[in-house]
């Protein structure tokens, strides 16, 4: 069974490094005999669970040593595993396990005994011949999480990439934030686990308090840390104070949003002696295009790109509107990577967005991201925004993120999300919600005036909801747009 | 006499419905700051002629006119008198 070799390359490693440190936590440090014994426990408990052969069981993704080893023990034993959030709600795990063909929901009591939480017996999980070796859940923005089905291969390609790409030896410390069902787990986790490193397992509840995640970084001081702008934020402003530096730090991922320039300051600030790359990626391809650069150079750039392919991704650039003048392409970015998913869990969602292309006289499956481009002759990829993020006001072009970008970079915006609503004369208006700084005297007029010196008029958002509370956001984190734009549309807010 | 707390209200009411008409300073400049788009600025043209009794047809209308409350106090005063004298 392929899963078995994907197992014994992480215990093989974890046999050579038996007296390192793999894990620190918040509840101790992990070593490499730890996790080995806790997987050989697990191993023995799979074995008498009244699992059919082959089929594919769901986690809770706690961030701990023992889901880590019972991943690898389920692997040993032939079985897929889908990972999911802690916080996804019964109803969507219902939803999500029938879809991805689950046979059972697994979990671990207070003892550390295997049990089996649901019996889901998805449609189709006797007949599940996919050789997907793992299933993460993208983001539910859209509605119930969609699972991405990662084949061994995809994984291995990965690991190997990223050791070589990010000089992950034995001797490397890597910070975790993202949660364990995040695809940043890969590299975060998975990957210094497969080289005999360490990684710091920064616990998701506590991921919003940026004077834990300091000190983390303080104590552990990683060689790597990958994040999105929240992450970076909270460390630079943790304690109201901005003199955190950690010179230690050799490589700095950014990834998941863009990051303005006033996020670059801080980083190249906080991280003088690192290599910053920025890196672009989805659950379904994994990272696709990178961009480094030093501090110098990351705060000088007026605007960041997210770069150029890595090896053996191949891109192309569908157009949906005519070049500017330096452009070779502008368009809609479809990515095939080493790193591919073979689809999703619905096939009708992978005959959507997974779609067949020839290029130079080979056929290969590409990805739809979604995600508008450009690319300059110089080879270079910038990216513009999610196709759903850019909207049309007053026929004027406008992407949401730029207006979001600018409302977040006044002095007294903790946070800002823009939603677009439809409005019968001008096509699209644009309503913003803000959240404020404690005691903060901003009112609609000010956060105008202030666009008005930073983005075209058009892009000025015309509705504002203004609070100190924090916005609402998807298990992922990203803005809940979908709640937000109810908030408008039932108050009445947006009918002038 | 000023028209500046009328044009206020209609602004707040009409506008901006999180402030109120005495936190908008009169020189705001309210065409900068989006507050008075195409479609609105239809709109307070429209209520001026109706709540003022001017001939709004026969104007020439220029975008500085409505900048700003003070600007459209003043235009109001302006063309008020005109059409007294």
């Amino acid at each position: 069974m392929v899963y078995e070799t994907l197992s014994q390359g992480f215990l093989e490693q974890f046999e050579k490094t038996k007296d390192k440190i793999a894990l620190f936590t918040d509840h101790g440090d992990v070593r490499y005999l730890d996790l080995l014994e806790i997987y050989r426990g697990f191993c023995h408990q799979v074995e008498d669970l009244p699992l059919p052969s082959g089929s594919r069981v769901a986690l809770y993704a706690e961030k701990n040593a023992q889901t880590i080893a019972l991943i690898l023990a389920l692997w040993h034993h032939g079985h897929p595993v889908m990972v999911v959030p802690t916080a996804l709600g019964d109803k969507a795990c219902d939803k999500v396990f029938e879809d991805a063909a689950i046979f059972a929901q697994l979990g671990l009591n207070t003892n550390g005994t295997i049990e089996i939480l649901k019996e889901v017996r998805g449609k189709g999980f006797t007949k599940c011949t996919s050789s997907c070796a793992l299933i993460l859940t993208t983001s539910g923005s859209t509605g119930v999480p969609k699972g991405v089905m990662l084949p061994v291969r995809a994984l291995t390609n990965f690991f190997n990439w990223a050791r070589q790409q990010f000089s992950v030896t034995a001797d490397t410390t890597v910070f975790s934030y993202a949660p364990l069902n995040f695809d940043l787990a890969l590299l975060e986790i998975w990957t210094p686990l497969s080289v005999g490193a360490r990684s710091v397992l920064a616990d998701p509840v506590k991921g919003a308090d940026g004077a834990y995640l300091r000190s983390l970084v303080s104590t552990y001081q990683p060689d790597l840390i990958e994040g999105v702008p929240l992450l970076y934020r909270l460390l630079a402003e943790a304690d109201g104070s901005s003199a955190f530096k950690a010179p230690f730090v050799k490589n700095v991922i950014m990834t998941g949003e863009k990051f303005s320039k006033e996020q670059r300051h801080q980083l190249a600030h906080m991280f003088p002696e690192a290599i910053f790359r920025n890196v672009y990626g989805a659950t379904e391809t994994n990272n696709s295009l990178v961009f480094s650069c030093n501090a110098e150079e990351l705060t000088d750039l007026e605007v960041m790109p997210v770069g150029m392919p890595l090896p053996n991704v191949k891109v192309l650039v569908e157009p949906t509107d005519e070049p500017e003048a330096d452009d070779v392409a502008r368009g809609e970015l479809l990515v095939s990577t080493p790193f591919q998913a073979t689809g999703y869990t619905d096939p009708v969602k992978t005959e959507d967005a997974f779609i067949t292309r020839t290029v130079e006289g080979v056929a290969s499956t590409f990805y739809k991201t979604g995600d508008l481009v450009n690319m300059k002759q110089n080879g270079l990829i910038y990216l513009e925004g999610r196709s759903d993020f850019i909207v049309k006001v007053r026929g004027v072009r406008t992407n949401i993120v730029d207006v979001e970008i600018a409302l977040a970079s006044h002095p007294d915006v903790e946070a800002a999300a823009v939603i677009p609503l439809p409005d019968t004369a001008a096509g699209t208006k644009l309503a913003a919600v803000v959240q404020v700084s404690p005691g903060a005297k901003l009112n609609s007029l000010s956060l105008r005036s202030f666009c008005a010196d930073h983005i075209p008029r058009s892009a000025i958002p015309s509705f504002y909801k203004i609070s100190s509370d924090p916005i609402a956001r998807t298990s992922t984190g990203k803005p809940d747009r979908k709640s937000l734009a109810g908030f408008f549309l039932e108050t009445g807010e947006a009918t002038s | 006499m000023t028209y500046s707390q009328a044009i206020r209200s209609f602004i707040c009411d009409e506008l901006t419905t999180d402030v109120s008409a005495d936190e908008i300073p009169e020189d705001y400049d309210l065409l900068a700051s989006g507050v008075l788009d195409s479609l609105a600025l239809v709109r307070l043209i429209a209520w001026l002629g109706e709540t003022f009794s001017l001939p709004i047809n026969e104007m020439d209308l220029a975008p500085e006119d409505f900048l700003s409350v003070k600007a459209i106090d003043d235009f109001i005063l302006k063309h008020e008198q005109k059409a007294v004298a």
